[in-house]
């Protein structure tokens, strides 16, 4: 290419370039219109020499046919140009209809009549449509051309590696069309293969398998999400959809519509926030990593009226410690009766009950006796204990530690007995730092107005947030950061013939591993599955052809346009 | 937008503002000859550009990676090459009209980024967690700064096709020529365009094990390349007029545009893997 801009525009010259403009442009149609013919002949009959003479002789017959002004056409700047044009309308075609669909798909998008047309014209799959290959070739043969007609020297070799680079990047390229393929390798933890099944085209639709020379064992996978970011947000509730299901709040008032964020903060304590358009304002006032109450019962006397009794009774699970209370005198908050998992069941009560009264005496009934039982009796600060049909007791002392009957991981420490709830006191603690039960205690207002507080608790829409009345803005506490993918990982190993290990190594996305020509990439997991990994498979005996293309290419445009050597610019 | 104005940081805003004004600047200049209304909004825009240049600085280091991820951060990041760019060209050709066609550009980047906040900063996926990803963005969004201001000089060149004496310029200049302009700026943005490309199908090897899978967005970016090689070859062709090549930059900058923003319009986006998170 050269840098000056040359103006004549003589009439001769128009007419010169505009018949240089027809031939060129005569010439990209009719091979769009040979390799058309060419590529449906090909396809659509089975008959060996119709589907392959044919077209084999109408593909030599172009160039043949075009032999004395193909040599004169293919090296004019038109050419080069319309060429480089076409390319790109052929490209942008293959943009707007899906391609390497599965026929069913295809058939379903575009209907009998249209996805006939769009096969006839090879637009299901555009970019191995003879077409799109042969504007490729006739590229090929006018750089070709052009740098053949360049005098070699110092002064051209940006141009020359410009324009010949194309040429080597299409001929890795084309190996890898022909020689190559790309597919996915499905393993769970402790399995091996050496079958792939291939992608078909360009597409993530499998086709064919394939086998490969050896072995590819998933020795171990991991899965990691990023860790939780909790943040104070403010969302707001537009337009009801018509079919909405509604939800709940923490208070119970209902949701409606499709909330939509507004605005994230930061768990910055005490800073003053302000909703923008309205007059309310907020602040975090306190949050607890991992929110729990503690209790404390006032040193009083004895002599308080038993009006709603109760006890403290710090509960321990293999999956972590509580505090629970249980009250005498409400229905179904007096008892665990959680048999499968603790053994028995724990129940208080303040007076000693008739069915335990009459299991001392010796008559238990049959119904209440087929369980075990920690019966806990808060007058008597007895414990009974009614385990496979056998009763005992012994005195209930603070601090100690019971276990369930037969098992010894779970139990329960009394803290408190109370006559009355009332002066039991609660106040929202953290226990320790880490980020288990997280909970923002805030403080919402409206300018000069009394202030609310509320707590917020991760877990969307069914509760946790809180509406602020009047208004379409609720405050929530999430965290959106944990639910994308950190990174996962594979272990793999190679097994030659014999089965023995001939390559470990753990791959990543980005990090591929190599062996045998074959390239192994993380490229697929399942958050249902936690033992499967997909391992992407690639051939590719044209890449390092292809990446050299790529190198050549930016040095040849880098010395065209920059290099000390190049004719200088000169202004138009 | 206003509401997306309010949450937005104080270093956003101070940007954004910061380039209002430099716009403001260049108007007046329009009007008044003297050195120092061309002076001024060059400072202008210079501060502005350091600004964002802190602004892209504050959030790599907030979201402790590259901010290149979200819509919200592209737009940001494109406003800085565009001004960068505006201002080299500013400096070398001497023309204000291009620092004022630029501060129009990059203002309305601005706005359009509001419109597309980010609530929240989102982490890499493992595809991204590359240092590749780094030299490929930059490549492209240097790319696209230069061909913008491509664009905007051929849009001058078909204003103005006899170039422009002093009135407009920043300095001792005469007279201008755009179409040339056009050509040196284009040049440029191509190398990075053809680097972009390049780089970006060397990391899709490593993180898709595919270096062209015909996504959408890949073949849009082909595309865009082939325009402005087209462009540099159109210019051998004598019977071409230097109008005829200024239409080909705008065309080709409508082709960056779509390939940027339009590809969820495309049918075949649904497979695409470099369509922007953030709507």
């Amino acid at each position: 290419m050269a840098d000056i801009k040359n103006t004549n525009s003589s009439p001769k010259n128009q007419d010169y370039q505009t018949r240089g403009f027809r031939r060129a442009t005569g010439l990209l149609a009719a091979m769009v219109l040979f390799t058309l013919f060419a590529q449906n002949l090909h396809e659509g009959t089975s008959n060996f020499w119709v589907s392959t003479l044919v077209p084999v002789a109408l593909i030599v017959s172009y160039p043949i046919l075009f032999f004395k002004p193909l040599k004169r056409i293919v090296d004019t700047p038109y050419f080069a140009t319309l060429s480089l044009l076409c390319i790109a309308v052929g490209t942008a075609l293959g943009t707007f209809v899906s391609q390497n669909a599965p026929a069913e798909v295809f058939t379903n998008r575009y209907g009998e009549s249209g996805s006939s047309v769009l096969r006839f014209l090879q637009w299901d799959d555009v970019f191995h449509s003879w077409w799109y290959v042969g504007f490729f070739t006739l590229l090929a043969g006018s750089l070709l051309k052009t740098s053949w007609k360049k005098k070699f020297n110092r002064e051209n070799l940006g141009f020359h590696l410009a324009h010949l680079s194309p040429i080597i990047i299409l001929l890795g390229f084309w190996v890898d069309y022909f020689y190559g393929f790309r597919g996915i390798i499905q393993l769970e933890t402790g399995q091996s293969t050496n079958i792939a099944k291939v992608y078909q085209g360009n597409t993530s639709y499998v086709g064919d398998s394939i086998a490969i020379p050896f072995r590819i064992r998933l020795d171990h996978f991991e899965f990691e999400k990023h860790d939780p970011d909790y943040r104070l947000q403010v969302w707001r509730n537009t337009e009801a959809e018509p079919h909405a299901q509604p939800a709940a709040d923490a208070h119970g008032q209902q949701i409606t519509g499709t909330p939509k964020i507004i605005a994230s903060m930061p768990l910055k304590e005490a800073k003053i926030r302000h909703i923008y358009g309205t007059d309310i304002y907020f602040r975090l006032n306190e949050f607890f990593p991992n929110f729990t109450f503690e209790y404390t019962y006032p040193e009083i006397n004895d002599n308080v009226e038993a009006k709603d009794p109760g006890v403290l009774l710090n509960m321990k699970t293999p999956f972590g410690q509580a505090d629970v209370n249980l009250f005498s005198n409400r229905p179904g908050r007096n008892t665990i009766a959680d048999e499968q998992h603790m053994g028995g069941w724990l129940e208080f009560y303040w007076e000693i009950p008739e069915a335990l009264a009459q299991a001392i005496n010796g008559q238990p009934e049959t119904e209440w006796a087929k369980v075990n039982r920690i019966i806990l009796v808060g007058t008597e600060k007895q414990i009974y204990l009614w385990v496979d049909g056998k009763l005992s007791k012994e005195p209930l002392e603070a601090g100690k530690f019971y276990p369930f009957p037969n098992r010894k991981e779970i139990g329960f420490t009394m803290k408190y007995l109370y006559p009355d709830a009332a002066y039991l006191l609660s106040t929202p603690v953290s226990d320790g730092e880490e980020l288990l039960n997280p909970v923002a205690k805030v403080e919402v207002w409206h300018k000069g107005g009394h202030s609310e507080e509320a707590f917020l608790y991760p877990g969307g829409r069914r509760g946790g947030v809180f509406t602020i009345e009047g208004t379409d803005y609720f405050l929530a506490l999430e965290s959106f950061k944990d639910m994308e993918t950190k990174y996962y990982r594979s272990e793999l190993s190679v097994l030659d013939e014999n089965d023995e290990v001939a390559k470990s190594q753990s791959i990543v996305v980005n990090e591929p591993m190599l062996y045998g020509g074959y390239r192994f990439y993380q490229s697929d997991y399942n958050p249902d599955n936690p033992n499967y990994s997909g391992i992407g498979i690639s051939h590719e005996p044209g890449l390092y052809v292809i990446y050299f293309g790529f190198t050549v290419l930016v040095i040849g445009c880098l010395m065209m346009f920059y290099g000390k050597y190049r004719k200088q610019d000169s202004p138009v | 937008m206003l509401e997306s104005l309010y949450y937005t940081s104080t270093l956003f805003k101070v940007t954004f503002f910061l380039y209002a004004l430099a716009l403001a600047g260049y108007v007046v200049g329009i009007f008044r000859k003297e050195k120092v209304f061309g002076t001024i909004p060059y400072a202008l825009f210079t501060i502005a550009f350091l600004a964002c240049t802190v602004l892209i600085a504050d959030r790599w280091i907030e979201a402790g990676r590259p901010p290149f991820k979200s819509f919200y951060e592209s737009l940001v990041f494109a406003a800085w090459t565009t001004s960068l760019i505006s201002l080299a060209v500013e400096y070398k050709f001497k023309v204000r009209l291009i620092g004022f066609m630029s501060a129009i550009g990059v203002v309305m980047i601005f706005l359009f980024a509001l419109t597309k906040r980010d609530v929240e900063i989102i982490a890499l996926p493992p595809a991204l967690q590359t240092w590749m990803f780094i030299p490929h963005v930059i490549s492209y969004f240097l790319a696209y700064g230069a061909l913008f201001v491509a664009g905007l000089t051929a849009v001058l060149f078909l204003a103005l096709p006899k170039g422009i004496a002093s009135h407009h310029t920043l300095g001792e200049q005469s007279r201008i020529d755009f179409s040339a302009t056009t050509y040196q700026i284009t040049k440029f943005g191509f190398l990075f365009l053809t680097a972009g490309l390049l780089l970006g199908a060397w990391w899709g090897q490593n993180a898709w094990s595919n270096y062209w899978g015909w996504d959408p967005k890949e073949n849009w970016a082909l595309i865009t390349w082939l325009i402005f090689a087209a462009y540099l070859h159109f210019r051998n062709i004598p019977s071409w007029s230097e109008k005829r090549l200024a239409w080909v930059v705008v065309f080709g900058v409508a082709a960056i545009v779509f390939t940027y923003l339009g590809m969820d319009y495309l049918p075949t986006a649904q497979d695409s893997l470099h369509v922007y998170s953030g709507d």
